[in-house]
């Protein structure tokens, strides 16, 4: 390299710098109206420097916004004051008015209680939308009143409800535009099938309609056929890509009574019963209402799906290994039998939650599902 | 979520303007609720909601560090609006329905300026790629010298150069080849 090249963008720099003296920067002034190629040279390296520093400043920029995130969410009322999604409102616009009230009153407290929201406008608006909702609820209260006179009736007719009720069993969201999972052995004999929310004591009712089934992996897929559904909110669980550890910590999430139940424990074996290969051995203690529910990891990914089958067999509990559920998924996808394609969920927003956050926000995804069959059990 | 009321918003403008820690601190705490609020009312998560808030904030911040820009509304409103138009970008980008989008706060339409700025980030991208592409040791004797500002000993020292010509040397063949990159991925408007 020539020793003049060298000098020349030092005294680039400098001027760049502001460092040359008056009778330097006029020769240098000089030379940038003389020399257009040197003005671009000079340009250039303007530019240069500058996207170099620009760019530095950014990345200390988002260095500095990871830690006051990190300083907000080790805030105490960090968790008390995230939003939950409203989705639900949704879900219960057909029935019970008192729901609606309650829906909305809660709106209105989180609102002005948890963020000081401001504008009277907002709050006009909020009660435009209430009156809307009466008028909505007030269409379909017949409907209600019909549907559940039906429901009282097939109640009160069919004794053998006594019995359909222990064949309740879990299920849970696979994907936000309403599709479910359980086990295929509590859905087999089923004339119909819904699945129940609880609220406020109220058992609401969505029917769904199986799609899909796998025999030999005990599970399958259900869609919701009930027209006033609208969606899911985005799921917060992922799917785990490879296969549990020997003795790794592992949690469910059920229903074996009216009230969710969580348990905890390990994976015992990583077969099942007989050797099959198919499932995991837990060590958390089900009954049959546990079936199909998830059984999920330390960071909250989906490792598989309980299913009560043989448990009082070996006193031992199994669960499917996700995979072959999303074997399933690709499937449905493949032969195109739903009509959007599901999304195998692999990024999931709970991974750096504590357990019991994590559970808050996997529980509106985790349902008790319940088989009518007429037919006599 | 009220701003903190030790600090007026004019302060923490010109905070942001001198790079104060401090004011960074005090408007990017006390505004992350309200979009986290909105980016999760409107299908997304709390990472959405971590990632939109970042991008608006440093429009934000590039925009307030220009002094030929002029905030015309508050902290608050340009962070959400601005937020809001990258939440809605992604979700169009997904493409999937999107319905009803449920707001919680004021909305500036934003003009011209405001808009967050795509040649800023194509600019960290190109950036980004060159330097990766440079790779060592050219990327530390630049970046030592022309952010940290060390003087030509300091690097001949740390990079193990006999003398100071040589350090020099280097520098300017590490400049000309980061030039050499970074000029091949960029095309000038008027062609030259």
């Amino acid at each position: 390299m020539e020793p003049q090249d060298n000098y020349k963008y030092d005294l680039i720099d400098d001027y760049l710098n502001g460092n040359l003296s008056e009778s330097e920067l006029a020769e240098f002034n000089h030379q940038l109206e003389q020399d257009p190629s040197f003005a671009q040279e000079v340009a250039e390296q303007r530019l240069i420097v500058n996207q170099l520093q620009a760019h530095h400043r950014r990345n200390i920029l988002k260095k500095q916004m990871n830690l006051f995130h990190q300083e907000i969410e080790q805030e105490e009322s960090y968790q008390r004051t995230l939003p939950q999604p409203i989705k639900v409102i949704h879900l219960w616009r057909k029935y019970a008015p008192s729901v609606a009230v309650a829906a909305s009153v809660v709106l209105i407290a989180v609102f002005t209680s948890v963020f000081t929201l401001h504008t009277l406008d907002h709050v006009r608006s909020l009660k435009k939308q209430q009156s809307s909702y009466y008028k909505a609820l007030r269409r379909d209260l017949n409907i209600v009143k019909q549907k559940q006179d039906k429901i009282a009736q097939e109640q009160k007719q069919d004794d053998k409800i006594q019995e359909v009720k222990q064949y309740g069993a879990t299920a849970f969201v696979i994907s936000p535009y309403g599709y479910l999972v359980t086990n295929y052995h509590v859905i087999k004999n089923a004339d119909s099938i819904y699945i129940e929310i609880h609220h406020k004591d109220q058992p609401m009712r969505l029917q769904v309609k199986e799609v899909m089934r796998n025999i030999k992996a005990d599970l399958a897929i259900l869609r919701i056929v009930d027209s006033s559904f609208i969606g899911f909110a985005e799921l917060p669980y992922a799917f785990r890509n490879d296969e549990a550890e020997l003795g790794e910590e592992v949690y469910t999430l059920a229903y074996p009574r009216r009230d969710m139940v969580y348990g905890e424990g390990s994976i015992s074996a990583k077969s099942g019963y007989q050797e099959d290969t198919t499932t995991y051995q837990i060590s958390i203690p089900v009954n049959p209402g546990n079936s199909g529910g998830p059984l999920l990891d330390e960071q909250g990914n989906l490792l598989g799906i309980v299913s009560g089958k043989h448990t009082h067999m070996d006193g031992a509990t199994f669960a499917i290994k996700a995979k072959y559920l999303e074997e399933m998924i690709q499937q449905l996808n493949t032969d195109m039998i739903a009509q959007i394609p599901l999304n195998i969920p692999k990024k999931s927003s709970i991974n750096y939650l504590k357990r019991p956050e994590q559970i808050k926000k996997l529980k509106d995804f985790v349902y008790v599902v319940q088989v009518y069959d007429s037919k006599g059990l | 979520m009220k701003m903190t009321e030790s600090y007026s918003e004019k302060e923490l403008i010109s905070g942001i303007q001198r790079d104060d820690q401090e004011s960074l601190r005090v408007v990017y705490k006390a505004n992350f609720a309200s979009i986290a609020h909105f980016v999760i009312n409107n299908s997304g998560t709390e990472q959405d909601a971590k990632d939109v808030y970042q991008e608006a904030f440093i429009v934000l911040y590039e925009r307030l560090r220009d002094e030929s820009f002029v905030l015309n509304c508050q902290i608050k409103t340009f962070l959400y609006s601005v937020s809001r138009r990258l939440w809605l970008k992604r979700l169009a980008e997904k493409s999937r329905y999107v319905g009803k989008i449920n707001d919680y706060e004021s909305i500036i339409p934003l003009e011209k300026e405001e808009e967050p700025s795509e040649d800023n980030e194509q600019q960290f991208e190109m950036m980004q790629a060159a330097l990766e592409k440079l790779g060592e040791p050219c990327r530390t004797i630049l970046e030592d010298f022309y952010i940290r500002k060390k003087s030509m000993q300091k690097i001949a020292d740390k990079m193990g150069y006999t003398n100071m010509a040589n350090a020099k040397n280097q520098k300017y063949k590490c400049l000309q080849r980061l030039k050499k990159i970074y000029f091949k991925q960029f095309k000038p408007a008027n062609g030259s």
